[in-house]
């Protein structure tokens, strides 16, 4: 999945994006979190301050007093000290008896029934013994509940709550140093739980644009690596072209990134196409060099100057064999040095218009013989070979086929997987019946002679083997010979 | 027959005129494509053997150029690419056949006869025409099956003759057809040989193998067999 650079691009950018949006998604909720919780606690503390104002001890009871009742439950009702069940409270908490002993339900006493149903309990001994929780001020923190006094409920599941605390101590008689010092606790608390649900709101909020920022960058990404990967896409196409065959260099417009690379890709097929321009120049032209002298030196063996020796003196006939064979040395290692090498690019030839010159040319050097050439392969097929050595090897197995028909010499394809595979078929008398591979290796030795079909089919092996394609040596539907071959598509 | 040798490197040129001649072409010499061009459209040559590697016109040049004047002589194109793309381009243009260097000088003697013989219809190695038989790679010549002598010279009218049997041919185109251009000719050197030919083909006149049309030229007049029967 991750070969290709669009599946890298939309795998690292939505990988970003995500990871991106869930690191400020957490984020937020921990700040908002965070001020909540900060608010809250401000709020609580002051409201226990301002509540502790309305509040006075009296002969070892906490109440508030007749004239400042009702400003005192309407403080109460403001603050929501009375509604909700263990959502928001107040009350003074006796160490001693263990024991509530005011609460914003009930100024006048306290049911302890009621207690259970609309407090929540807190480790009240660790809170008396709690440094933040100062006996000047009253100080919030989170706290978990705890199980009422003295019950052990193991399905009690433990709530949190900000809990403004005061403790402080007083004597049952105040005027009295003996009287019996009792340490009392006053809780504001609300449970965090409205918190909670603010901030599970808020998450589930989030989620939603979370999801819905998921698709649209999603769709965004698609869009913008269709945009951006489009052209690396098409210059890999156009490559792929070339290395097929289907095209000689990279001709279309892209953007700038890739231009160099365009650049440098032409420049090298073009200096390959060159330098084997060059290559069969320089051997076309020693081979001229060579062979002209050598038609000249022949010229001169034949001529006047050596009239008076017997034409079987062995001196003559001696240079004239090393001649022929020099002359056989440079047309081989000439035909063999024009082969294309296999890893050459090397664009599709259509076989059919070089098969159609080829029979028009046959029928003229073999103008003597009364035969016919069908040419059965169609416009579609194409094989990777260049274009001389395609005419080299068709031109010497089609010159077999005239000279060694009968009547008719046959030439038919047809595709095998990356192969086209070619027929040339006769009516002859085919191949010796034994061991016809031999013909494929006539001639490769550098100082054999060449006779029959030999020279033609040992150039058409190298010229096939070259480009890793198959020749191979059959009879044909004629009875005659059948020339098969494998070349890559 | 009169054939043109268009090639610039001099001993293969010398070898190769040397050669044909004595096979019994007439031979005109051309050193190089401008020249070669000049005689190939300009002079009245049989066949034409053009070498391709030539200085300011090349030999397909010079091919292009003859088959787009509408000669039709035979051409034979002497090459050291022994490569089918080269054949194939020759041909195209309008070649005959073609040769690979180093030639053999018996080689490009039989092939031009065979061109020729073919250009003229004839699709055997013999001129046969009873009761006359003329053999082209031996240059014998038989009378009911008789082989009788013939000079060089008048192989060469009988043979220039029979291969346009029952055409017209001039006394100026004979004349070319045996002379170079640069040779000193004598105007009545073809009735000679005309007279001395009919003297050995026919010595009883009963055939009259060869007619002379007054003011036109010659005709030889026997039935030939130009089909392949013997092949």
């Amino acid at each position: 999945m991750m070969g290709s650079l669009r599946s890298r691009q939309l795998v690292s950018g939505f990988t970003i994006i995500v990871i991106g949006i869930l690191i400020l998604g957490i984020l937020l909720s921990i700040s908002i979190y965070q001020r909540k919780t900060d608010a809250i606690k401000e709020e609580l503390e002051r409201t226990a301050t301002d509540l502790l104002g309305f509040i006075e001890f009296d002969h070892g009871r906490f109440l508030i007093p007749e004239r400042t009742l009702d400003a005192a439950k309407n403080f109460i009702s403001i603050n929501k000290l009375e509604e909700d069940e263990k959502r928001r409270f107040a009350y003074i908490w006796n160490s001693e008896t263990n024991s509530v002993v005011w609460s914003s339900l009930d100024n006048d006493g306290v049911d302890q029934k009621q207690v259970s149903t609309f407090f929540a309990y807190f480790n009240f001994p660790k809170l008396f013994t709690d440094p933040d929780i100062g006996n000047v001020s009253p100080a919030a923190k989170k706290l978990y509940s705890v199980p009422e006094f003295g019950v052990i409920d193991p399905t009690f599941k433990p709530e949190q709550y900000m809990v403004a605390a005061q403790k402080f101590m007083f004597r049952e008689n105040a005027d009295s140093q003996t009287s019996q010092a009792r340490h009392y606790l006053f809780i504001v608390a609300e449970s965090m739980s409205n918190v909670d649900k603010e901030i599970d709101d808020l998450v589930m909020i989030f989620s939603i644009l979370f999801f819905a920022s998921v698709i649209l960058i999603l769709i965004a990404q698609l869009a913008s690596s269709f945009w951006v990967v489009a052209p690396i896409r098409e210059f890999e196409e156009e490559v792929r072209s070339i290395e097929l065959g289907e095209k000689e260099a990279i001709q279309q417009e892209y953007p700038e990134e890739l231009v160099p690379i365009k650049n440098t890709i032409n420049a090298l097929i073009g200096y390959e196409k060159g330098q084997k321009q060059r290559y069969k120049d320089s051997l076309d032209d020693l081979a001229h060099s060579l062979k002209t002298p050598l038609a000249a030196i022949q010229s001169h063996l034949e001529g006047d100057s050596f009239k008076d020796l017997a034409p079987d003196h062995p001196g003559l006939a001696g240079i004239a064999t090393e001649m022929e064979h020099m002359h056989e040395i440079i047309s081989r290692q000439l035909r063999k040095a024009m082969v294309t090498s296999e890893n050459a690019i090397i664009m599709a030839q259509p076989i059919r218009p070089i098969l159609t010159r080829l029979a028009t040319t046959m029928r003229k050097v073999h103008r003597d013989k009364d035969f016919e050439i069908r040419i059965n392969v169609d416009e579609y097929a194409k094989c990777r070979l260049d274009s001389e050595d395609l005419m080299e090897l068709f031109g010497n197995l089609i010159n077999n086929a005239c000279r060694f028909c009968d009547r008719l010499v046959e030439v038919s394809s047809h595709r095998d997987n990356d192969m086209v595979v070619i027929d040339i078929d006769d009516d002859g008398m085919g191949f010796p019946s034994e061991n016809p591979a031999k013909l494929l290796k006539r001639g490769i030795r550098e100082d054999s002679k060449t006779e029959g079909q030999g020279i033609g089919l040992a150039v058409s092996t190298e010229i096939v083997a070259a480009v890793g394609g198959k020749i191979e040596l059959l009879v044909s539907p004629y009875v005659g010979a059948r020339v098969r071959l494998y070349l890559p598509a | 027959m009169r054939v043109l040798v268009v090639e610039d490197k001099a001993p293969i040129r010398e070898q190769l005129a040397s050669d044909l001649k004595k096979s019994g072409f007439t031979v005109d010499v051309a050193s190089d494509g401008a020249q070669g061009l000049y005689i190939a459209t300009e002079y009245p040559i049989d066949i034409a053997v053009i070498d391709l590697g030539l200085p300011h016109v090349t030999g397909l040049e010079i091919i292009r150029n003859v088959r787009a004047k509408g000669l039709e002589y035979p051409i034979v194109t002497l090459t050291v690419r022994d490569r089918w793309e080269t054949k194939v381009k020759v041909l195209e243009a309008g070649a005959d056949d073609y040769l690979v260097k180093p030639i053999h000088a018996e080689e490009l003697a039989t092939r031009l006869r065979a061109l020729l013989r073919r250009t003229k219809g004839w699709t055997q190695a013999e001129l046969n025409c009873p009761p006359i038989r003329l053999n082209l790679s031996e240059q014998r010549v038989y009378i009911h099956e008789n082989e009788i002598t013939l000079t060089a010279y008048e192989y060469r009218v009988l043979e220039h003759l029979m291969l346009h049997a029952g055409q017209v041919i001039s006394k100026t185109h004979l004349t070319n057809s045996l002379y170079e251009e640069d040779a000193d000719r004598d105007s009545n050197v073809i009735e000679v040989f005309i007279r001395r030919l009919r003297q050995k083909l026919d010595p009883d006149e009963t055939i009259n193998p060869i007619e002379t049309l007054r003011g036109r030229g010659y005709r030889f007049t026997l039935d030939c067999q130009r089909a392949n029967n013997s092949a």
